[in-house]
């Protein structure tokens, strides 16, 4: 058990940084894709192919 | 809910998802913009009455499909004003909920005008295609999870070619979907990429693993234990300018190992 402990802990450290990078991405994300959403969505949009 | 009627909600919305893609992929041309494609994948998907999403679709076109951009990954993957040029390399990809069941579909292809490369880009394939068997195999086999991955990184190795999976987000070639529908599932769409259904059921994934010991919900080097589920599973190589993958369902019960589309970018039979 007392082996496995560096292990189990290493392995929450990454899935925790998994979950905060992903957080933060997922913001970073939103910002730059905020005015792009509108014109993916609008049904138009492609009219001049 | 029984066990049949789940793998048939997942492989209907994997059904969904491919038939979208594809119909927007054998129009693709020299000239179109990723964004103008996404336009175009996003009206197919809101003809099958989509609204909620593990991503929405993202095209990526030329050098862009092997991923060697800096900075982070959701940003970049973004679809931009960059324009397919002749003989260069495509990627589709897009992962709607229907009716409360997760889907993962990508599709690779080649722009006509370069026959060089539409041979290069076909040997790709026929790796992608080599690989899809031999997850079958590996999966079947008593391979865990990290050794599942080691497989296909060596064989796309040995082949040549570059692995580009391990450059997404927690370097995943899968990742798990069990689970759904969830009390997250109906989340709104906010923005383009990456949505809550997606960020939300992963965390959660990840601290009830640590906490009461659920399966681990992604397919990557450090994942415990075995394969066991579903699986969305996207093997993505590259070789020079081009990248090519696949998304497909796995799914690996007791005493049953199939891809619900056995071919590369195949009929999802369910």
């Amino acid at each position: 058990m007392a082996q496995n402990e560096p292990r189990l802990r290493a392995s929450l450290l990454a899935d925790l940084r998994i979950i905060v990078l992903g957080t933060w991405a997922f913001f970073l994300q939103l910002l730059r894709s905020w005015r792009l959403t509108p014109k993916l969505m609008d049904q138009h949009d492609d009219e001049q192919r | 809910m029984m066990r049949t009627a789940y793998v048939k909600g997942i492989a209907n919305a994997q059904r969904v998802a491919r038939e979208a893609v594809l119909c927007v992929a054998e129009n693709v041309r020299p000239g179109d913009s990723e964004r103008q494609v996404c336009a175009r994948l996003e009206r197919e998907f809101a003809k099958a009455r989509v609204k909620h999403w593990l991503h929405t679709p993202y095209a990526w076109w030329g050098e862009r499909t092997r991923f060697d951009w800096h900075g982070t990954w959701e940003t970049n993957a973004l679809p931009t004003d960059r324009v397919l040029a002749e003989g260069e390399a495509f990627v589709l990809d897009a992962a709607p909920i229907v009716l409360g069941f997760p889907s993962d579909f990508a599709f690779s292809g080649c722009a006509t005008g370069q026959p060089e490369t539409t041979v290069k880009h076909r040997e790709l394939l026929e790796q992608l295609a080599q690989i899809k068997r031999d997850i079958l195999t590996w999966s079947a086999s008593e391979a865990g999870n990290a050794e599942l991955c080691r497989e296909v990184a060596h064989g796309i190795e040995s082949a040549g070619s570059d692995v580009i999976h391990t450059r997404y987000p927690a370097q995943v070639l899968g990742h798990t979907l069990e689970g759904f529908p969830n009390w997250c599932t109906g989340a709104p769409r906010i923005g383009t990429g990456f949505q809550l259904p997606l960020l939300l059921t992963y965390a959660s994934g990840l601290v009830l693993h640590h906490l009461a010991g659920a399966p681990y919900p992604f397919l990557n080097a450090g994942a415990p234990g075995r394969p066991r589920g579903l699986y969305a599973v996207e093997p993505h190589l590259g070789k020079g300018t081009l990248g090519a993958k696949f998304e497909s369902v796995l799914l690996v019960d007791e005493g049953e190992t199939r891809w619900l589309d056995p071919e590369l970018f195949g009929e999802v039979t369910g």
